[in-house]
């Protein structure tokens, strides 16, 4: 009895180690193939990944939440300490933008009367998908985080992200419960952006560092620094004028761009729905928002009746 | 005499345990804390827990499940598919071959031990990486990754021990 329960052992012993030994180099190999199978965008790869995600949002959605509260917390002590000093930094920031509020009425009273004389085609409205950010996976090699917000919420691959700042990325995986936002930093991110002052189109690259840099620009000495940089809609997944960041430094070989967007503190993103495909003919108001969300619905009142057809 | 079913599933779940940590590891590193001024370092927990587990208890951890957990934090990071399953099968190739020199050995001289594997196999990852992605990645991030997982080590490893010795030490 004794012996035949050793024998079986001993005989699948060698099969076993030969096995492990085996494993060892297949499995080393199979990682080496999922990464190239990976880089040729296989559907199936891609798919798969969005399934693991998806399924485990849920999760992660619960379990985010308590260690969102815990760096809230820290955070909250660190406010307090310095509320004196951003009292009277607010308050004089306030005190300017009281002004900017009066030249922004006039404008948009002249914006609009401009725009009924001239029969301007308003740009497509604007709707939000609010996610909170469960999942933060920026490592060297990449920069995004997981928002619980997905297919099944109106989240499409594309649509800008954005939070009170400004630009923060673009929607890059879609599961059912979740969405994968790459973030402006990422080495692979690519937004076509117009630098403010001169007017000048540009792509926005990240470099999975904290600042971002401007490609292609066709003149890169008319840049200057501190100049705001905002997206340019050209994509047509982006609506215009979404605040990026401003401009950092210029040298003669590249630019940098800092964002508005806090990194370490994203914790609800707007996922951006850019409707270029429904133009609604009579709609009066269809300027992107930038800034805030209360701000979205910028006084209505405005009276471009629907003169479309006489755009030139 | 056949051990009771209840006897059973108690092993089963202790001998699961180096596999669960190392899943629960893998859930924690995607885990939003924001680190400020940081935001694109993270460190590499599932690294360390399979060093540990590779070094201590080997027969515990199977080569299919580390190559499974590395797709599992790939999925949840975005990171290239793949590049953990890599790292984490090099790294315990690595331990478990050099396990003889850790047993009973002083604490530090098991943290020293992983710092020598953690720089050049981080270097490899990176070297991986930008190749697959066809552009040189920051090696300052790889740098500041690499400081921050050895640092975080014993904070990882010192529960896996007192776990280790209260379920681990019979079976």
């Amino acid at each position: 009895m004794a012996r035949r329960e050793g024998s079986i052992p001993r005989l699948t012993e060698p099969v076993r180690s030969i096995w492990h030994r085996f494993a060892y180099g297949i499995l080393i190999f199979g990682a080496f193939a999922v990464l190239v199978l990976g880089k040729a965008d296989i559907v199936l790869v891609e798919r798969a990944r969005v399934a693991v995600a998806d399924a485990f949002a849920p999760i992660l959605n619960f379990v985010s939440k308590p260690a969102a509260a815990v760096s809230d917390s820290l955070a909250e002590l660190r406010d307090l300490r310095e509320a004196k000093r951003d009292n009277v930094r607010l308050r004089q920031e306030n005190e300017r933008l009281k002004q900017w509020q009066a030249v922004a009425r006039r404008l948009e009273a002249e914006n609009a009367a401009l725009r009924a004389i001239t029969g301007f085609v308003p740009d497509p409205k604007v709707s939000f998908v609010t996610g909170r950010v469960i999942g933060d996976s920026s490592g060297p090699f990449v920069s995004s985080v997981l928002v619980n917000a997905g297919e099944r919420d109106g989240v499409r691959k594309g649509q800008a992200a954005m939070t009170g700042d400004g630009l923060a990325g673009r929607v890059a995986e879609v599961g059912q419960r979740h969405a994968r936002i790459l973030l402006l930093t990422d080495f692979n991110a690519r937004v076509p952006v117009r630098v403010e002052g001169s007017r000048q189109k540009a792509i926005l690259s990240g470099e999975n560092g904290p600042a971002l840099q401007l490609l292609y620009l066709d003149d890169m000495a008319a840049v200057r620094t501190g100049e705001r940089v905002v997206t340019s809609g050209d994509a047509g997944l982006m609506p215009p004028g979404l605040p990026v960041g401003e401009v950092l430094s210029v040298s003669e070989t590249s630019i940098k761009v800092r964002p508005y967007v806090d990194w370490a503190r994203l914790e609800y993103l707007r996922i951006v729905d850019f409707k270029l495909s429904d133009l609604s003919r009579d709609d009066p108001r269809n300027v992107a928002p930038i800034g805030d969300g209360a701000s979205a619905s910028v006084s209505a009142g405005n009276s471009t009746g629907g003169s479309v057809g006489e755009a030139q | 005499m056949k051990p009771g079913l209840t006897h059973r599933m108690d092993t089963w779940a202790r001998l699961s345990l180096p596999v669960v940590s190392l899943m629960l590891l893998a859930f924690i590193v995607a885990i939003p804390v924001g680190l400020p001024g940081f935001p694109n370092i993270r460190p590499e927990l599932v690294l360390i827990g399979t060093f540990y587990w590779a070094v201590f208890r080997d027969d515990l951890v199977p080569l299919t499940a580390l190559f499974l957990i590395g797709l599992f934090q790939d999925s949840l990071t975005g990171a290239p598919l793949g590049l953990t399953s890599l790292m984490l099968l090099v790294a315990y190739g690595f331990a478990q071959s050099q396990k003889k020199a850790f047993f009973g050995r002083p604490f530090f001289i098991v943290w020293i031990g992983f710092g020598l594997l953690l720089a050049p196999l981080s270097l490899i990852g990176w070297v991986v990486a930008s190749s697959f992605q066809q552009a040189v990645q920051p090696l300052s991030l790889v740098l500041g990754q690499v400081a921050l997982t050895f640092t975080l080590f014993p904070i990882v490893v010192l529960p896996m021990i007192a776990a280790q010795r209260a379920l681990l030490k019979e079976v």
